[in-house]
């Protein structure tokens, strides 16, 4: 109980910090005004990436035991890219529950720290729309696209550009 | 006026409230509106206030985009309302549908588009300012204090380029700043009110202030006070809460018949001679160094120029150059200019890098000062290090580890400082960091900072305990104190749990419950409560 509103007293600032001083790239508030644990965050694609001039909406979940468990993060606009899965959801190595990688791919250092937060979070989304990572694809279909047929690759993300914008 | 953007209540009526803008491209601004009308016209009127059209601003609130047809406080149902003060991002996004090509590239290259509407006017209540605030505020204890009495031969003065550069990035980088105030040396220099006090009375100005107003002694006699505000430093947190609480009370006091001219008479007495001394050189000065508090505020960037920053506290209201009438509390005197200095931090660097500079700080803090002091042992050891073969063959040695492995164990002080200090080591055997190290100026520096040191020590035992002395003295012994502090500090001597508390609490915060475990963490990185976790979690360094 202690950890559970911890995380929520963790959240709350978090919260706060964001509405009032929010920063460049990204929006962030709660989907429902009740619970602290369901964040929805407006990406604003990063300019000159494929994915300038889009707006991703995403849904970040936090467990009962944030900061010592990784929230998720999944996309809710249609999103093209090699490190999102098709169902929306984000894998990148800092949302990786903390130690060793079984698979060896990742540094426990690259992994979930509880020193992570919202801002931090959504910063390194927005990296890695910039630049994607291909080594350990969660969309392996865009991961080839993106390594062979990088013309490909650029209609469909362009083509969620133009979704994300049409839903304005 | 709504200004207290705490509530969660959403405010009805058509009462006309403060929004800030973040346009995409850095620049912010603030309009008033009234939280009745619909996202449509309250876009008409951020139209008219920046060079985007209505039709391509794309505004995102909370994580949402907002929609033409919504009003502001009900923007998504009636959960999502638009507060006071809240922050809204816009975005330029393409034009409908005629002329699709010439807005691809609008929101890549219009860095310059948006005209400087009341641009930063730091217009967040409190919020934004005082990261920088605070640290603004201790560089300029730290710094200045350090200076001594801001004459020539301070041993640690100001207004070293490298210096000021270390200063600049603290002030831009709350972070950092937090980082500092948590290293184990600076805590036990800063746990120490007496040498605080001394720092602070250096001054000639300030002692006159002080005199002037026992009230402010008081303060600077009670210890609890000057832990707390240096608490408060290193929890930024803690800082704004508190700075709030004033701001809140100033106000109050304002509005009370006679609490504005009390609060005028207090500006008068207090803080414009306390801005004066910190400001102005203690004498005719030439170099922006002999005053090290000017440095300091010098720093502030542009927009708050000394002239500004006391006209405007003159009237309690107030900032830079903003044209919105004021909906926030009282100005944060600390406060550089806010916000918009958040985005120049030019190292981000996050935890653990943050230390070098700092570190890099502690040698480079003394140079031509102490030159100027003119030990004869300095200036031969500069001649030296500045003949290309000597500095050649450092260069050389110290680019090999072993090497400098070796002549780390050689020298005794060195050696006890980095077994106290196993960060220190790290750094020592960071090939990197090393190669920084043997620049020839970075070396000099280091040099004169230990020959200073040896000659300091030399002089203590006869100059022990001579506080009140006279003339260099007195800043020989106060610098020394300070050394000696701030190299005792790493030591042992204070129980572990004494010298980590706060570490200690924030660890337990983040649910670490093992304080023997902590202890040990805290203990291998010196402090740093960000690399203790990642020690906790099962990856030791890095």
């Amino acid at each position: 109980m202690a950890s559970a509103s911890q995380a929520s007293l963790l959240l709350q600032k978090q919260l706060k910090d964001l509405c009032k001083n929010p920063v460049d790239g990204f929006s962030a508030g709660l989907l429902d005004e009740s619970n602290l644990f369901e964040w929805s965050v407006t990406i604003i694609g990063p300019p000159d990436t494929l994915y300038e001039g889009g707006f991703f909406n995403a849904i970040m979940t936090f467990p009962p035991d944030y900061p010592n468990s990784p929230p998720t993060v999944r996309f809710t606009s249609e999103i093209w890219h090699p490190n999102v899965y098709q169902d929306g959801k984000v894998c990148i190595s800092i949302l990786h529950p903390p130690g060793d990688d079984p698979n060896g791919y990742e540094l426990a250092s690259e992994r979930w720290s509880p020193v992570h937060t919202v801002e931090s979070i959504v910063l390194s989304i927005i990296s890695m729309l910039s630049s994607p990572n291909d080594e350990s694809p969660a969309n392996v279909e865009a991961a080839k696209e993106w390594r062979e047929q990088r013309d490909n690759f650029k209609k469909k993300v362009s083509r969620c550009v133009r979704r994300s914008q049409e839903m304005l | 006026m709504g200004a207290e953007g705490e509530s969660s209540v959403c405010m009805g009526g058509d009462e006309q409230v403060n929004v800030n803008i973040r346009y995409s491209n850095g620049s912010k601004f603030s309009v008033k509106t009234s939280l009745l009308s619909t996202v449509g016209e309250f876009k008409g009127v951020l139209a008219q206030n920046c060079d985007v059209p209505a039709e391509q601003q794309r505004l995102i609130y909370k994580g949402r985009i907002l929609k033409d047809d919504q009003t502001l406080v009900s923007c998504d149902g009636v959960q999502l309302c638009l507060q006071a003060d809240h922050t809204v991002h816009m975005v330029r996004g393409s034009a409908p549908a005629p002329t699709p090509p010439s807005a691809v590239p609008a929101s890549a290259g219009n860095t310059n588009s948006v005209p400087a509407v009341t641009q930063g006017g730091s217009p967040n209540t409190g919020g934004a300012g005082v990261p920088g605030g605070v640290a603004s505020l201790f560089p300029g204890l730290g710094s200045g204090a350090f200076g001594g009495t801001g004459g020539a031969s301070g041993l640690f003065g100001a207004g070293l380029p490298e210096f000021e550069q270390v200063q600049q990035q603290l002030t831009q980088n709350p972070n950092m700043m937090r980082e500092i105030m948590n290293m184990p040396a600076i805590q036990s220099l800063m746990s120490n009110p007496e040498i605080m006090r001394s720092l602070i009375m250096s001054n000639p100005q300030m002692r006159e202030i002080i005199d002037r107003n026992p009230e402010l002694a008081h303060i600077l006699n009670d210890p609890s006070i000057l832990r707390q505000t240096l608490e408060a430093a290193r929890n930024p947190e803690l800082m704004r809460e508190m700075m709030r609480n004033t701001d809140r009370a100033m106000s109050n006091i304002e509005s009370s018949p006679e609490g504005f001219n009390m609060l005028r008479r207090m500006y008068e007495n207090v803080q414009e001679p306390f801005l004066n001394a910190t400001t102005m050189g203690g004498g005719p000065a030439t170099d922006a160094g002999s005053n090290p508090f000017a440095a300091l505020l010098g720093n502030q960037g542009g927009t708050q120029t000394r002239d500004g920053s006391i006209s405007s506290t003159a009237g309690p209201e107030t900032t830079t150059g903003t044209t919105i009438p004021n909906s926030n509390p009282l100005p944060n005197p600390w406060s550089n200019t806010g916000g918009s200095q958040r985005n120049n931090a030019t190292t981000t660097s996050p935890t653990g890098d943050a230390r070098v500079p700092s570190i890099a700080g502690l040698g480079g803090l003394g140079l031509p000062e102490l030159e100027r002091m003119g030990m004869p042992d300095s200036s031969a050891f500069s001649q030296l290090l500045q003949n290309p073969a000597v500095a050649q063959m450092m260069q050389s040695l110290l680019s090999n580890p072993q090497y400098m492995d070796q002549i780390l164990g050689l020298n005794p002080q060195l050696r006890s400082m980095l077994d106290t200090n196993p960060q220190l080591r790290e750094m020592m055997q960071n090939p990197e960091l090393l190669r920084e190290l043997t620049s020839p100026a970075t070396m000099q520096q280091m040099m004169a900072l230990q020959q200073q040191l040896s000659q300091l020590s030399g002089q203590q035992s006869t100059l022990e305990g001579s506080q009140t002395g006279q003339g260099r003295g007195t800043q020989n012994n106060m610098g020394l104190d300070l050394l000696m502090n701030m190299f005792g500090g790493l030591g042992a001597g204070v129980p572990p749990e004494e010298v980590y508390a706060t570490q200690l609490s924030q660890l337990q915060e983040m649910g670490f419950f093992d304080t023997q475990e902590n202890i040990r963490a805290l203990r291998a990185t010196s402090g740093n409560v960000h690399a203790a976790v990642e020690r906790l979690l099962g990856n030791p360094g890095q």
